[in-house]
């Protein structure tokens, strides 16, 4: 059986990254463990605003381009990143009711946008679903997949345009990072830990997606 | 992480808060079975595509 270094790899680096954040990094005094869902919050949120960023990039090029293999990466890149946009709906209440003293704000621009970010690429996989021509779904689904990215900035800068229960950026604001060196190591190891892992998902999906349109090309050559 | 018992009582926050405890084993548990229930879907979806 063939090992894939990539998955293997991101694996690894995944569960050394649970098993620092857990048992080597410190308890934070007020929030105690609560906090250390930090870890795999905040990636998970880098790596669904990255993989959005790129659906929007392919997409743009396949519609200069036309090249498939652009729209089978975006195809990709946007189931990837629905699912990390879903562990950032599940863990982000989870910390926000030990700290915030509720799961959900319907006023916190930051809570609702994250979720219309979601809403929108769950239209693109359902909208690829329902276009049976590869031509079209590749078109509409590219438009689609372009301005659900918009959204991205506006969630990033949301904290500081409106009243929200979010805190302003710790680690990536202008001046030096306020967090205690050991937490930030370890958040630094989890994105890039997070970043691997959503490439070996994305190398996975993309290849299933050049195997299944081989087949269909096969089916219908063969009909 | 090791931990010493020296007599004197936690600082205030460690270890005292077993209900924030209890939500940063769920967010770990529910995140990472999210991951691992993904890479069984794409594993599962590429062996079907390719037949075996």
């Amino acid at each position: 059986m063939r090992i894939s270094w990539l998955p293997t790899l991101a694996g690894a680096a995944v569960i050394a990254t649970v098993i620092r954040a857990v048992f080597f990094t410190p308890l934070e005094a007020r929030q105690g463990a609560a906090q250390k869902i930090f870890y795999i919050h905040v990636p998970a949120a880098w790596v669904a605003f990255l993989a959005f960023f790129l659906v929007a990039i392919a997409s743009g090029v396949y519609l200069w381009l036309r090249d498939p293999r652009l729209d089978r990466f975006a195809e990709s890149s946007a189931e990837v990143g629905v699912v990390f946009t879903t562990v950032v709906l599940i863990t982000g209440p989870l910390w926000a009711k030990p700290i915030w003293g509720t799961f959900w704000a319907w006023w916190d621009v930051r809570l609702v946008s994250t979720l219309f970010l979601w809403f929108i690429y769950v239209s693109y996989i359902v909208l690829r679903g329902a276009i049976e021509s590869p031509e079209l779904r590749a078109r509409y689904s590219a438009v689609l997949g372009i301005l659900g990215a918009l959204l991205i900035p506006f969630i990033h800068l949301s904290v500081y345009l409106f009243a929200t229960m979010h805190p302003m950026p710790i680690v990536g604001k202008p001046s030096a990072p306020s967090l205690p060196i050991e937490m930030l190591i370890t958040l630094m190891i989890s994105l890039v830990s997070f970043t691997l892992l959503y490439f070996a998902f994305v190398r996975a999906r993309y290849d299933y997606a050049v195997e299944r349109d081989a087949a269909a090309a096969r089916t219908e050559h063969d009909a | 992480m090791t931990m010493l018992s020296s007599g004197m009582p936690p600082p205030r926050g460690l270890n005292t808060m077993p209900e924030t405890s209890a939500y940063f084993h769920a967010a770990y548990t529910i995140a990472l079975g999210i991951y691992v229930a993904y890479a069984l879907s794409l594993y599962v979806r590429l062996q079907r595509v390719r037949g075996k």
